[in-house]
């Protein structure tokens, strides 16, 4: 349960923390006393934070200004700036209830406020700001230019003993590659890339031997470190004059045949050794192979990404890796992981050659069409290249974005496998199910109930003995102080509980006896409440 | 050791031992060899975290075993917040001259005498079935129900190779089956079949021979216009008319060709049938 | 041709002309904070990548008068840059960029990054000749939470427009935000009164929220709108005026915001 207050001095550190490891790229996340403490703007009566258990999970601000909204014209106006909540606490609302906190008729007027407005991602726009907010984006009349200076930390990075060796266990074929590739563009010095038999060097020289030369500008080199099909691309460019390439013969082969090695190793160069957005232009994300120690992140993405639902194995990375990476018809190479810009794995998909698609999982709070899309892109490409006749896979009725890729990329839908569902042990069952629903039941009297099933199979205690009343359900011992007696026989309880029969269904049907007969209706507040109320997915690596 | 005897018909029940092993993996290939052509025994159950050997149920007659029943315990979520200790019922498999024997049913009230239930080491049991198999024998026995499931599955056909080599084998079969031959010698139809999620197939059956192909013609004899699920109901002969009808006039089936080459095409369903035997995908 | 520019540093005191020039060089533009002395200070001087010599001021060398500057912080992000219209833009543009490239190649900065007008060419032709990179600029969204005061601040320089239109206007908006009044109504005469209540009108206009925000915004025609449907204007006889009135509120003024604005 999430508390929602305003700001006081004593949330400093953790508000400062929260925001730092929320925008670490942004000045280092070094900025919010500058921007919010020492603002003279500041006022504390206008951020909002969200708390679970003493804990700061989630912070929004706002900062009170001028703004000026037509010539000669000034009006006040709200900033909304830096709202963060914590990787764990997301998808839940917090963010939404940050934004609408003190957001008042009364408070606007009392301030004079006439606009609000914020620079935003414009996907979280889309999805938080405009239909929450009613923000409207507005038509700029603002250019951005760029320019690097100097490949001076991407020079030492790349040079660094521990960048090498990684480089040299990702990429093992660089130990047949010698090359050298020659960047000039602009709006950067010129950049020499050298991969000498497993060895990488990077300096500002201007290349004087024999070596590729690839002439362009930034943004067209940027995609083509992002695409998925690096050749084509690289075609297009050229074909576009977006892209000059010079160089042998030989070499300019030796390119074109480890396009995708090179676009990979290049990726990595950019993404971990340049300076802060460079890669801003060339799309949020891109797509790997597995590597040993994703498990972690990947169980923990798959248990958020289905946290809504039940019917399934909660993963640990040792399931994980057997129930996935093990699994006799699944290739390392077939383990794909789509990765952001700070290599967080923001969806990921394990396709055997069977053509079954045992797992397809994505950040449900990123954007997942862009996620699944590239996934089924590279899981089409994998399986047509391995000979496989089709493609099968599992996801929830409800998600659309898994739907709308689907479509998109030629499937249909088709009834799944059934899945049925038995109970061993209703005594202990019951509580489960009470327990799930804790603090949503409310009632002001004790009762306990003496469920007596008929024709039971052996291994079913025949009889149920629950107290239910203001703690929630628990077993109880004494069968001669039962306030409520129903007969029934196993499979009705079952349905009930799971949701497949109504209780009001079962009365009708006379499949319940309940006695005392005016009791009946608090029975069946009792059975309603006990019902199973979430929605069941498996995937196919739970059942295949 | 767990053992059950079931008197009249000599069957005996008992938990897999170490020298079943090999014996439990061949049945299981056999029974489910459609399914990574049954080799998975190993990595499903030897290579599991999970796997009790003691939850395997077999069924032997005069020391071989003929049918078999696993369970493997697991963890499994029911709710957003919860979590229940679980078993999941799988690969139950009777060899096919055991059938009917009522072995299914004893391997499935076997297991219910295990630890995991004197020991209440689960709450609840689920598998995967077919509905009808369900209905006739998981659930007067076991206790089963439906679970409140939500899960779509998305299917899509790359190409029809497995379709192209099962066409060479019936190629072969039509050459060696004169009654067959008799029947193909005056057929000349191409069928061009069009369905969403699958490339097309352009089937050529003339001159005593199905040739496949996965291309476009421009005037096709017949051509049919659907989708997986649709066609695959259509596969069964039960209710096939009703079935027909029900597709042609809810738009799940369309078809186009003169009244001739229809009347040619409803006369060689049989070879239709044959071709498309096997699971469509 | 003699250099009649030079550039230094920043020193006390020069706050105050800075943002006299910031205030003018922007005067067209509109969806910036206005600066004042105070503001500045803090959104310029005491940002935390900024120091004195990264704030470089252009003036001319006889008089003595700033003719542009820029906020260069050691991220390599130019806060802001400025160039009086009234001067050589490109020349002191020229001497801006070499100095902070300069700077900022000393502290050891690898990007330069900046936002320019897209409508000011010298400044884009600088930037083209130095080799930048046009790149995707930030995207601002604007709420609007008391429509009354933006409409009566809005109308104000178009008061001789409207006054021939002596109309009584309510409107009323559709899917308002619980923060927003939904209806008010504006009194077009001479004199232009905002009240934030229906009254007996000659003109009524429903419109949904987000639309009417498109619409105030410049983002979206008020003829298209009607035409669309999203715009209901009774009586029908009246459409034109209401169509005036709406054409007349609306900001059409280019928007730039500088990255000290937001970074």
């Amino acid at each position: 349960m999430y508390k929602y207050r305003l700001f006081s001095s004593n949330d400093s550190d953790a508000v400062r923390r929260l925001i730092k490891a929320t925008f670490p790229n942004f000045l280092e996340g070094e900025y919010w006393d500058w921007k919010h403490l020492h603002n003279p703007r500041f006022d504390p009566s206008i951020v909002a934070i969200a708390e679970e258990n003493g804990k700061i999970v989630g912070c929004s601000h706002w900062l009170q200004g001028s703004f000026k909204i037509a010539k000669g014209a000034a009006v006040k106006s709200l900033l909304t700036c830096d709202l963060a909540v914590r990787p764990g606490h997301r998808n839940r609302g917090v963010a939404r209830r940050l934004l609408l906190l003190r957001r008042t008729r009364e408070m606007f007027k009392q301030r004079g406020i006439v606009v609000n407005y914020d620079f935003a991602d414009p996907r979280l726009a889309k999805k938080l700001y405009s239909p929450l907010l009613g923000y409207t984006k507005v038509r700029l009349s603002t250019k951005k230019y760029f320019k690097i200076i100097s490949w001076k930390s991407l020079i030492n990075s790349v040079s660094r003993k521990e960048f090498q060796q990684n480089l040299k266990r990702k990429f093992p074929k660089l130990e047949k590659l010698d090359l050298t590739i020659f960047f000039k563009t602009r709006s950067a010095p010129p950049l020499t890339i050298s991969l000498s038999y497993g060895t990488v060097k990077a300096s500002e020289e201007v290349c004087g031997g024999d070596c590729i030369t690839v002439e362009g500008d930034l943004r067209t080199f940027l995609s083509l470190v992002q695409t998925q099909n690096v050749r084509r691309r690289l075609l297009v460019a050229i074909l576009e004059r977006k892209i000059k390439i010079k160089g042998s013969f030989s070499k300019l082969f030796e390119t074109y045949r480890n396009a995708s090695l090179l676009q990979a190793l290049f990726k990595i160069i950019v993404t971990r050794a340049t300076p802060v957005g460079l890669l801003e232009e060339a799309g949020q994300f891109s797509i790997r192979g597995y590597e040993d120690g994703d498990e972690i992140e990947i169980a923990q993405l798959f248990n958020k990404a289905y946290m809504n639902y039940g019917g399934f194995a909660p993963r640990t990375p040792e399931y994980w890796r057997w129930c996935c990476l093990e699994r006799p018809d699944v290739e390392r190479k077939a383990v794909l992981v789509v990765v952001d810009r700070h290599e967080s794995i923001a969806g990921y998909a394990v396709v055997g050659k069977s053509g079954s698609i045992w797992e397809l999982c994505y950040d449900h709070e990123r954007e997942g069409e862009e996620i699944v899309s590239l996934l089924l892109d590279n899981l089409v490409d994998y399986l047509e290249k391995i000979g496989a006749t089709s493609i099968v896979l599992n996801a929830p009725g409800e998600d659309s974005i898994v739907n709308r890729a689907c479509e998109k990329f030629g499937f249909e839908a088709y009834p799944t496998p059934k899945m049925f569902v038995s109970v061993l042990d209703f005594g202990r069952f019951i509580p489960l199910l009470a327990e799930s629903k804790k603090g949503k039941w409310a009632t002001d009297s004790d009762e306990t109930l003496l469920v007596k099933l008929k024709n039971t199979p052996f291994w079913i205690n025949d009889t149920i003995l629950m107290k239910v009343g203001r703690n929630g359900v628990q077993a109880a011992s004494d069968s001669q102080h039962a306030t409520i007696k129903v007969e029934t026989d196993f499979i009705t309880l079952t349905s009930l509980l799971f949701g497949i029969m109504s209780p009001v269904q079962a009365l009708t049907h006379l499949k319940l006896e309940v006695e005392p007969f005016w009791k009946i209706p608090k029975l069946l507040s009792i059975l309603s409440y006990l019902q199973m109320e979430a929605k069941w997915f498996f995937p196919l690596s739970d059942f295949g | 050791m767990m053992t059950g005897m079931d008197e009249s018909k000599d069957f005996l029940y008992r938990t897999l031992g170490d020298k079943d092993q090999e014996d439990v993996k061949r049945l299981v290939e056999s029974t489910f060899e459609d399914f990574l052509n049954g080799k998975y025994w190993d990595w499903k159950y030897k290579l599991n975290p999970n796997f009790d050997q003691s939850l395997v149920g077999v069924a032997e007659k005069d020391g071989r075993i003929i049918g078999c029943n696993h369970w493997l315990p697991r963890t499994l979520k029911i709710s957003g917040s919860i979590e229940a200790k679980a078993i999941l019922g799988a690969d139950i498999a009777v060899r096919p001259e055991y059938r009917g024997h009522g072995i299914g049913k004893e391997l499935l009230l076997f297991m219910r005498s295990s630890q995991v239930i004197t020991k209440k080491l689960a709450v609840i049991s689920y598998m995967f079935s077919d509905p009808n198999l369900s209905k006739s024998l998981y659930e007067p026995v076991a206790g089963y129900v439906s679970a409140p499931s939500t899960t779509v599955s998305y299917v899509k056909l790359l190409n029809w190779n497995e379709l192209k080599k099962r066409v060479n084998v019936l190629n072969q079969e039509i050459q060696a089956n004169k009654e067959k031959l008799e029947k193909m010698a005056k057929l000349d139809l191409t069928l061009l079949l069009e369905l969403p999620s699958a490339p097309r197939l352009l089937l050529r059956l003339n001159n005593n021979r199905i040739e496949v192909d996965e291309t476009h013609l421009k005037n096709p004899k017949v051509t049919l216009r659907s989708d997986l699920y649709t066609l695959t109901i259509l596969k069964k002969r039960k209710g096939r008319i009703r079935n027909l009808l029900k597709a042609l006039l809810t738009g799940k089936l369309k078809i186009r060709g003169s009244l001739m080459d229809l009347f040619r095409f409803y006369q060689n369903l049989w070879l239709i049938e044959e071709i498309f035997s096997k699971k469509i995908s | 041709m003699e250099n009649q520019y030079e550039a230094r540093t920043f020193i006390e005191g020069d706050e105050a002309e800075l943002v006299r020039l910031f205030n003018q060089a922007h005067d067209r533009y509109v969806g910036f904070v206005p600066k004042t002395e105070d503001y500045w200070k803090w959104c310029c001087r005491d940002r935390p990548d900024v120091s004195d010599e990264g704030i470089i001021i252009v003036e001319e060398k006889k008089s003595r008068k700033k003719a542009g500057y820029a906020v260069a912080g050691k991220s390599g992000n130019i806060w802001e840059l400025c160039v009086d219209p009234n001067t050589d833009k490109w020349r002191v543009l020229s001497i801006i960029f070499e100095v902070a490239t300069k700077y900022l190649e000393k502290v050891h900065a690898e990007q330069m990054i900046l936002n320019v007008p897209s409508d000011d060419l010298a400044m884009q032709e600088a930037c083209e000749r130095l080799n930048f990179s046009a790149v995707t600029p930030d995207q601002m969204f604007i709420g609007i939470t008391d429509f009354e005061t933006l409409i009566e601040v809005l109308t104000n320089n178009s008061k001789k427009e409207l006054a021939s239109l002596k109309e009584t206007i309510t409107v009323q908006l559709l899917n308002a935000r619980p923060w927003v009044n939904p209806t008010f109504s504006i009194k077009v005469d001479d004199e232009i009164k905002v009240f934030p209540n229906a009254m007996s009108s000659s003109i009524n206009i429903k419109v949904d929220s987000d639309v009417f925000t498109r619409i105030l915004l410049g983002e979206s025609k008020p003829t298209i709108e009607l035409l669309k449907g999203k715009l209901k204007i009774r009586p029908i006889r009246k459409i034109y005026k209401a169509l005036k009135f709406l054409n007349a509120v609306q900001i059409r003024d280019p928007w730039f915001q500088p990255s000290s604005d937001y970074g």
